[in-house]
């Protein structure tokens, strides 16, 4: 297929692409075929461009990042603290999630309720959040309370309470969340795959919130101690979207805060390679009686700056990031088997991992295995079908311009740059690449990924039901009902709990 | 619970805009400038401008929803939603996503009680493909059905049912809850995702008398918003859908409104970790008179912590992890809905006995809400949090779209944005007090109780 030439487009727009110039510009490609009366659009001229943040730097050291927005009246506003989980001591996992979760527990002469009912009443609602690189509070409030309300985010930020009361309970809700958490076989898929495939002791390896068991050995002093250290002008940023004039809001800003002082916090080390998944693992956790069977299944990614990771994405997004991707079109549209299937990717900082995952009802448990598994056989052949780079290109340009609709989409573009270091139009580089990529990048970045025989294979349902899928594959080397697959294994099964730690021969807990 | 979608990407999404209420302290009106014009084919067409982004959404109506689902084919209003996307002779099966992927637009669509919608959104050049297939479908879906298109949707269905119900914790509750508080006949009596039995005695036949009911420009609704030129729209819409052949209009009965004698319980037990309680009331339908304060009342007894349920039962009392309530609307009638996470006791008999005290102190709780009502500075806070959530729907030219078909579904006018945010300034601690006794009673409802199941070997 040919590409309509587009004004700044270096001619690599092979398969009918967008463009690039020094800012984003966009524009698209003319299709590649023409359907008896189907009006399939031409070339888009649109030009859409990733705002600058306007940068303010206040005396303290905090660095703010200013968009403008105008469109609706209200101010989103994101403080990005660049420690995330992985700043988690080991034993004391989730001790950093949990300190968030305390900073709305009361401030001031507010307790935990006071302070509820006052940002509600602002119309204004607060987002606490720890991620395994960094953790961020949001705040959404209409424009007319913005002083109101950021007057209560900042006694948030630098005056949180940690009251020993709001703590007691705060904890106790916490560890039930944890209990609850296991009842819902994706997040134990998630918890159990996270968990072997980083390998015990690494940063991303535990969940965010933590295990039942560290969370209840977590005291309050802990979590001071541990607020204390990342909560620093140095290792923060703050984002603000809305309608202000600059230096107005530099005074407001200054003045709110002008006492926060600190160094700035360490960031941990750069971990090694998530450890060995140079072979195949495949793990178990029984649900007795479960309609269906979770597949969640792990392989090497790209970090977050890696510049492959634009053409990882690209494939990605054909393998398993649309409806009419490969994987969802095989399980969903072909074999019924399952509402969807997709593959996702976590491409942060020290390490990124690729995620391919579906429920499928139970009777179909091997099929669904074995068509995973010939998904990333094709997907390492390296040859993409027709049209598919494009329908990549297309949705990864189009997800962008949706983006910059809502204010908490425009600060999503920004908050990983803020967390991780990096310019704020970092992005730019990140959608240029895929904006030029050709088919063969995809080709190469496939076949260095997608490797079946190095792949963690999480498994949830029930166990007898699952057993006898396996032993179908192994036995003929394919499901019933499935495509080929060529020399296909599986290592033996291992059983593990809901928190992902090795079942006892016995069935109880090691 | 919310409509079924093609796929769950959207989920969220979709819980957000059933939640959606407008208060009434702000000159939204003004937001979403729209014109409105009727093709003579019935089809309602609805324009809304909006040149942000060089982007455009389309989103489309059907006036059909698992209410109108003959006996004996529960779900099939959502089966056939699926069946929407799986082709005609001028686009052949599995066309309809590719051709628009390709082209970087995205698609999706939701089945409620009441009404089906679809909508799709991308680049401002994909107006005339989104027109053209929506038209596309309109006209020629049930010449090409087949029963392996059907065959395959009611595979995908049947694991949509599975994955949002059965293997969810609490799913069930959603699936009972129908049945028990609606009467056999009533449109509302079944969940929308149907069941197993009647999914796998959908015919093809079926397919086809339903797109023949149901489906054509007099039971539907276009909203486009966006970038694009209306003058340009309109040609397009006159092209792909002046040309389809009007129908007469679908005469339909309306039920008796639902009522509840006394006090109906029901136990039922699954493997989770917190027992659970939740009460259901028969409330005012959608944006009939009681509604908007039924939304006031849910915020001010579980919305946030400074609520007054979160307060007692979680916060002071500490007998609950988290509690919930909402009004749920819907045209024939709406369920009023609280529900409790209690904390988890030893065995079923010292769950049943917190389910009670904790039934206890909702009551209490309601009692002191029929006799006040809520208070100003309830009112006030609900209505805020209220007018945040709105503006954010307003970001985007989806929710756009979709609100300007509800206006026009619910009020006959797509401009009825004032008439619905009039409903929640007047809004006092009286009529709050008024519509609380009315409906809150504890005489006449619904009260289900979800139990873990014992677990073998438990020490």
């Amino acid at each position: 297929m040919r590409a309509a030439p587009s004004k700044t487009a270096p001619p690599r727009c092979a398969s009918g692409l967008w463009a690039i110039a020094a800012i984003l510009l966009i524009g698209g490609c003319a299709a590649p075929t023409k359907q008896a009366e189907v009006p399939i659009p031409g070339a888009s001229s649109a030009v859409v461009s990733l705002p600058d943040p306007e940068i303010l730097k206040l005396s303290n050291g905090l660095e703010v990042w200013l968009i403008h927005s105008d469109h609706v009246p209200l101010v989103d506003v994101s403080l990005i603290v660049r420690s995330g989980s992985s700043s988690d001591p080991k034993g004391k996992e989730g001790l950093l999630s949990l300190s968030m979760d305390m900073m709305d527990e009361g401030t001031g002469q507010l307790n935990s309720i006071a302070l509820a009912d006052e940002l509600q009443f602002l119309g204004a609602s607060l987002d606490l959040s720890t991620g395994k690189d960094y953790s961020s509070i949001g705040l959404r409030v209409l424009k007319r309370n913005f002083p109101a309300a950021f007057g209560l985010f900042t006694d948030i930020l630098l005056r949180p309470s940690f009251s020993e009361q709001e703590w007691e309970r705060t904890r106790r809700l916490s560890l039930n969340d944890l209990k609850q958490r296991e009842e819902r076989p994706t997040s134990v898929a998630r918890i159990v795959g996270d968990r072997l495939f980083y390998g015990e002791g690494h940063p991303y390896s535990h969940p965010e919130d933590g295990y039942l068991e560290s969370v209840r050995g977590i005291s309050l002093a802990e979590i001071r101690k541990a607020h204390a250290a990342v909560f620093r002008p140095g290792n923060a940023v703050l984002l603000i979207t809305g309608d202000f004039e600059p230096a107005a809001l530099r005074r407001e800003l200054e003045e709110h805060f002008s006492g926060w002082k600190g160094p700035p916090a360490a960031l941990p080390e750069k971990a090694a390679h998530p450890g060995a998944l140079a072979a195949q693992q495949l793990v178990v956790v029984d649900k007795p009686g479960a309609a269906q069977t979770v597949i969640r299944i792990y392989l090497d990614g790209k970090r977050y700056e890696s510049p492959e990771a634009p053409y990882l994405a690209l494939a990605n997004t054909i393998f398993g990031g649309t409806f009419t991707s490969r994987l969802n079109s095989n399980l969903r549209e072909e074999k019924k088997i399952t509402y969807g299937a997709r593959s996702g990717l976590a491409s942060r900082r020290l390490w990124g991992h690729l995620v391919a995952s579906s429920s499928v009802e139970s009777g179909a448990t091997a099929l669904g295995i074995s068509e995973f598994f010939r998904e990333f056989q094709e997907m390492a052949r390296g040859s993409m079908r027709k049209g598919e780079l494009r329908k990549a290109a297309s949705t990864q340009r189009s997800r962008l311009i949706e983006s910059l609709q809502t204010q908490a989409g425009l600060l999503g573009i920004y908050s990983t740059a803020a967390a991780l270091n990096l310019e704020p139009t970092e992005r730019r580089t990140f959608y240029a690449a895929m904006a030029t990529a050709g088919e063969k990048d995809l080709e190469e970045i496939s076949k260095k990924i997608y490797l079946w025989e190095d792949t963690l294979v999480v498994l949830v349902g029930d166990r007898r039901v699952i057993d006898q899928a396996l032993e179908e594959l192994r036995k003929n080397g394919r499901a019933r009902g499935g495509g080929p697959l060529k020399n296909f294994h599986l290592p033996q099964a291992k059983y593990f709990t809901r928190e992902g730690l090795p079942e006892a021969a016995d069935g109880t807990e090691k | 619970m919310p409509g079924h979608l093609k796929t769950n990407r959207l989920a969220i999404a979709a819980l957000a805009a059933l939640a959606v209420a407008l208060p009434g302290s702000f000159a939204a009106s003004q937001e979403i400038a729209f014109e409105h014009y009727t093709l003579p084919n019935g089809l309602t067409v609805i324009l809304h401008e909006d040149h942000r982004l060089p982007r455009v959404a389309v989103n489309l109506w059907y006036y059909v929803g698992s209410k109108d689902e003959p006996k004996g084919r529960s779900g099939f209003a959502h089966l056939f939603e699926h069946l929407m996307f799986m082709g005609t002779e001028k686009v052949p099966i599995g066309q309809f996503d590719t051709i628009m992927e390709g082209a970087g637009g995205s698609n999706n669509a939701t089945t409620s009680s009441d009404r089906t919608n679809y909508f799709e959104s991308g680049p401002r050049e994909l107006l005339e493909l989104f027109l053209f297939l929506e038209a596309d479908r309109m006209t020629g879906l049930s010449q090409a059905m087949t029963l392996q298109k059907l065959n395959t949707q009611r595979g995908v269905v049947r694991n949509e049912r599975r994955q949002s119900y059965e293997n969810r914790p609490y799913g069930k509750l959603w699936l009972e809850i129908p049945a028990l508080i609606f009467p056999p006949g009533h449109p509302y009596h079944h969940p929308v995702i149907g069941s197993h039995e009647d999914l796998e005695n959908a015919s093809v036949s079926d397919v086809v008398g339903f797109f023949r009911q149901f489906y054509f420009p007099g039971n539907a609704s276009l909203a486009i918003a966006g970038d694009f030129k209306p003058a340009e729209a309109k040609a397009l819409v006159e092209k792909y859908f002046g040309s389809i052949p009007a129908r007469p209009a679908i005469k339909r009965k309306k039920p008796p409104p639902p009522k509840t004698d006394g006090v109906l319980r029901k136990t039922l037990t699954d493997v989770v970790e917190l027992p659970l309680a939740c009460f259901v009331w028969h409330s005012p339908s959608f944006y009939l008179e009681g509604d908007a304060d039924m939304d006031i009342l849910a915020n001010a007894l579980a919305g946030g912590k400074s609520s007054r349920l979160y307060k007692r039962l979680v916060y002071d009392r500490k007998l609950a992890q988290n509690v919930s309530a909402w009004q749920s609307s819907s045209l024939l009638g709406s369920e009023f809905v609280i529900q409790v996470f209690a904390l988890p006791g030893q065995d079923t008999k010292e769950n049943l006995k917190r389910l009670g005290v904790i039934e206890k102190e909702v009551d209490a709780i309601i009692a002191e809400i029929q006799e006040g009502g809520a208070s100003g500075r309830e009112i006030g806070r609900a209505r805020n949090s209220m007018e945040s959530s709105f503006w954010t729907d307003l970001e985007s030219i989806e929710e756009k779209a979709d609100l300007l078909n509800r206006y026009l579904f619910h009020f006959g006018n797509p401009g009825a944005i004032g008439r619905d945010l009039a409903r929640y300034s007047k809004i006092t601690p009286a009529t709050t007090a008024t519509w609380a006794k009315r409906i809150l009673d504890p005489q006449a409802r619904l009260i289900l109780h979800i139990l873990p199941e014992e677990k073998e070997g438990k020490q």
